[in-house]
């Protein structure tokens, strides 16, 4: 019903993050879709595509909220599903920047391919982990997965996305590739930590579930919008 | 990040990836592990000193041989005599060496370059004793000749050491991309491989973080700038030929510390294997370090 009312305790810094995180990232659609105008035309589809990330990130925020509101658990199975979509859709940004460079589209495959390896791995590893923690089912996966990642990684700051970068004439690029690969380096980093806490984890005395919950949503928040940000940097230098 | 730090960050997630597998590894498979990587590639990186040296300087072998030698033997009496003077010459000694390694293409005047080696260093040692301070403690509490140690371990001392030592280096970082000495970039990269090995040093015991900073951010390291020495001085030079010239040295200074340690072992020299093997450590570190300032500076 439209007219439930939640009720939040001041101190549920998760669900503040939930509320937070949606609003933040259907914010940011907004500002991106709306700034598409203000670039040159070769510059349009990556704020396109920047706007898609938290534009789908926003609406699995909502989902999570309310799927956290309403039972106190972590919404898992939303959170990958906005992984599989937005992730990949990061890695297009990466072929989208370093294109005009001589980026392939089989760069573009390899990236995607790449995130949906490690998402899907990571995916199995944390849902279908029995309970009470399955340490062989969790590992096997947790290492199928940061394989997906340490190639996004060594891609990004030392394989064809950075070469290309290099390549490239534009310094904005250059250093735009590199911030991004930044992030993929220290902000992508919260999610293996996370995968780590579940249930039986190595971590899992260091934070609980529901801390993960609450990292999750403030290096979504950064990863993405942030992501976002630098793209809409480069398109705005680039365009005047 | 170059490519040392990613192959650091790649170990990083392996060990993450055991340690959720084993929770925690027993402390002589951590030995066993660590001294594998430290003879594979912390004897090597060392065992070209000789050849390093006479591509800088001009000096007759036999005194060369006899100063190297000469400083291996006076601190070895040195150790018999002060122990503990000797461990804290070594960990300074270390300071110096590993900030030196580290920063030594940064373009400082001559005054102020020891100074932020030392800060480096001194920074790097301070926070892997003070986040391993009970481990230490505990290791070193194990065998009677290195009890004498405990009292380096005072942990009021090393958080002070630590927070002032941390401090002063990310300041003079800071210092020196605000003056132009390093770009944003290389700024950047220096900030967060200090983070990272912060991270490390917190998250796993003393031996295995340690092993981790010294193989690859090290003496991999390390190599590989004696290897673009030789590359710039020959463009023919192959890795091949790198490590041809490494392996005799190298399985050289292997077999005597094997011998060492197994002496050691079976008790016929009166020194435990940990105590022994600081001192090996140490004494080939004094002209390594001394060699290394020299190829840097000349």
């Amino acid at each position: 019903m439209l007219l439930d009312i939640q009720v939040m305790k001041p101190d549920d810094y998760v669900g503040f993050t939930f509320f937070i995180g949606y609003m933040a990232m259907f914010a940011a659609s907004v500002f991106f879709f709306f700034e598409r105008g203000s670039v040159d035309d070769k510059w349009k589809l990556s704020l396109l595509i920047s706007g898609l990330i938290t534009g789908i990130a926003a609406v699995h925020y909502f989902y999570m909220r309310d799927y956290y509101m309403a039972t106190g658990d972590n919404p898992t199975f939303f959170r990958y599903v906005d992984w599989t979509l937005t992730v990949p859709l990061m890695c297009v940004e990466f072929y989208l920047l370093t294109r005009a460079a001589g980026a392939t589209k089989s760069l573009l495959w390899k990236l995607i391919i790449a995130s949906v390896w490690m998402l899907v791995a990571g995916y199995i590893g944390e849902s279908f982990n029995p309970e009470g923690g399955d340490t062989a089912h969790s590992v096997k996966w947790g290492v199928i997965s940061t394989i997906g990642y340490i190639y996004i990684l060594y891609t990004a700051w030392f394989g064809e996305v950075a070469q290309l970068a290099e390549k490239s004439n534009s310094e904005v690029v250059k250093k735009g590739v590199r911030t991004l690969a930044w992030f993929v380096l220290v902000g992508w980093a919260i999610y293996p930590i996370g995968y780590m806490c579940m249930e039986g984890g190595w971590l899992s005395s260091v934070m609980s579930p529901s801390d993960v919950d609450l990292w999750y949503n403030i290096a979504d928040a950064i990863n993405k919008i942030g992501f976002g940000l630098v793209v809409y940097n480069i398109a705005v230098t680039e365009s005047k | 990040m170059n490519r040392f730090t990613f192959i650091f960050v790649v170990c990083i997630y392996a060990l993450f990836l055991i340690y959720q597998a084993f929770v925690e590894i027993p402390l002589n498979n951590q030995l066993l592990g660590a001294s594998f990587l430290i003879l594979l590639f912390g004897i090597p990186h060392g065992a070209i000193d000789h050849v390093l040296f006479f591509r800088k300087r001009k000096m007759s072998q036999l005194k060369f041989y006899a100063i190297y030698l000469g400083l291996i033997l006076a601190f070895v009496l040195l150790w018999f005599w002060q122990p503990v003077v000797s461990f804290v010459i070594f960990l300074l000694l270390s300071a110096f060496h590993f900030g030196e390694s580290q920063l030594v293409d940064i373009k400082l005047s001559l005054k102020w370059r020891p100074l932020l080696f030392f800060s480096w260093g001194l920074a790097l040692l301070a926070s892997l004793v003070y986040y391993n301070i009970n481990e230490l403690a505990d290791i070193t509490a194990l065998f009677q000749d290195t009890q004498g140690f405990s009292v380096v371990y005072n942990e009021d001392i090393f958080f002070w050491f630590y927070a002032i030592t941390n401090a002063l280096t990310v300041l003079a970082l800071g210092y020196l991309f605000l003056s132009n000495y390093i770009s944003f970039k290389r700024f950047s990269s220096e900030v967060f491989l200090i983070g990272l090995v912060h991270l490390t040093f917190y998250l796993f015991p003393f031996i295995i973080g340690f092993t981790l900073y010294f193989v690859i951010l090290h003496s991999i390291m390390v190599m590989n700038q004696e290897y673009q020495f030789f590359k710039s001085e020959r463009t023919d030079f192959s890795l091949m030929d790198f490590m041809k010239l490494l392996l005799p040295y190298s399985s050289l200074s292997i077999f005597f510390t094997a011998v060492l340690v197994l002496l050691s072992y079976h008790g016929i020299i009166n020194i435990s294997v940990p105590f022994l093997a600081i001192i090996i450590i140490s004494v080939i570190t004094l002209p390594h370090a001394i060699v290394m300032n020299i190829f840097y500076n000349k």
